[in-house]
């Protein structure tokens, strides 16, 4: 009876201590994500750019559908 | 009798190939590919993209059978040339595809495509299957040194229109950040300023702005950036969509667009082969997908059957 007694505490101090972790671990992703949002809203210079050359059609492109030989 | 045993089994090993092949080919779909789909100019360069590397390899295709003729005459070449002849086919259907309908021609782009892929492969596989490893090597060297003259005039073609669709490009761009700079449109329009010279000019323009007004346009480009890779991403959703009923109706109309031609060489036993490799893939799909709910619907059923069980356990012991 003792034993089951000390178990049951143990387990739950273990949960207790995952929820703890768990309610941390949230409130600090939250807040990482919601400083990538304020960074997101300006856009990057080079991606932008090298995103707007994609629009273009460079002259050595070319659609390839592989040799013959 | 033992040749055309190999090379029926050669050619239905190819099939089968080509066949895996294709549907990873479909894949494949290249977004910055399509982009230029958004506008009718684009999608004609893309085309013509398209019908110039099917061009190119047709002549390739027949300086290699001209060649393998030369080499041993008693070389069976048909199916070679039922390649060629279906390549001229899927070249016409390629020309005949509308650039002014958007995702849709985007759409026919890519599928014609994959299946220019599809033919070279085949044509490919089996050259290496009749050719000696060392008469490869020279029969590359015929084919650099051959006359293109014919796929340099399309060549040109293509280049003028990449030329001329980058200047309403860039024309479209600075009109939405309410820039002008002529100059610099002819110099792309000219062949004078690369893709490369644009941006570079856009990335110095922007270094002379004050903070406020380089972030308004940054934002801007993204903005357009961004409707550009929408676009992209629904010609590769509508890409994915359907790939195999698409595909049968594709070889569907070729047969009968080659049958109608009276055409002694085996170009429609290719197509046909094909026909039921698609009919076979569609018909274990649909297998899988009726087993599947199949197997939902058991288990829906069993549950559902669990479940009036208890409530009829339930609602007998509350009419007791």
């Amino acid at each position: 009876m003792k034993h089951l007694a000390i178990a049951c505490l143990l387990v739950f101090s273990v949960l207790l201590a995952g929820c703890v972790g768990l309610q941390e671990q949230t409130q600090e992703t939250g807040s990482v994500s919601g400083g990538n949002a304020i960074q997101q809203g300006m856009p990057d210079e080079n991606s932008v750019l090298d995103n707007v050359s994609t629009s273009f059609i460079s002259l050595e492109s070319d659609v390839e559908i592989g040799e013959m030989v | 009798m033992e040749k055309s045993i190999f090379l029926n089994c050669l050619v239905l090993a190819v099939l089968l190939s080509a066949f895996v092949s294709a549907a990873s080919a479909q894949e494949n779909v290249s977004g910055d590919e399509v982009k230029a789909f958004a506008f009718p100019l684009g999608a004609e360069v893309r085309l013509l993209q398209l019908e110039s590397a099917i061009e190119r390899d047709i002549l390739v295709g027949r300086e290699v059978v001209a060649a393998i003729k030369e080499y041993n005459s008693s070389i069976d070449t048909s199916e070679l040339e039922s390649i060629i002849f279906e390549m001229e086919v899927l070249k016409g259907e390629v020309e005949s595809i509308n650039p002014g309908a958007g995702n849709d021609s985007a759409q026919q782009f890519v599928d014609l495509k994959s299946d220019a892929i599809e033919l070279s492969k085949e044509f490919r596989d089996i050259v290496h299957a009749l050719v000696k490893p060392s008469e490869l090597e020279g029969l590359r060297g015929r084919i650099r040194s051959m006359n293109q003259e014919q796929f340099q005039k399309f060549k040109a073609n293509v280049t003028s229109l990449k030329l001329e669709f980058n200047a309403q490009q860039l024309e479209r761009l600075l009109s939405k950040l309410n820039v002008t700079d002529p100059e610099l449109v002819d110099q792309v329009r000219n062949g004078n300023a690369s893709v490369k010279d644009v941006i570079d000019s856009l990335r110095g323009s922007l270094g002379n702005m004050s903070n406020g007004k380089r972030n308004a346009l940054l934002m801007k480009i993204h903005e357009e950036n961004s409707k550009s890779n929408v676009f992209a991403r629904s010609v590769v959703d509508k890409v994915r969509l359907n790939y195999l009923q698409r595909t049968n109706n594709r070889l569907q109309k070729r047969l009968e667009r080659v049958e109608a031609m009276n055409i002694t060489n085996n170009v429609t036993n290719r197509i046909q082969n094909r026909l039921e490799l698609v009919g076979l893939r569609m018909g274990q799909i649909e297998n899988r997908t009726q087993g599947m709910s199949g197997k939902m619907g058991n288990f829906t059923g069993k549950g559902m059957g669990k479940l009036q069980g208890k409530l009829g356990k339930n609602s007998g012991g509350d009419d007791q």
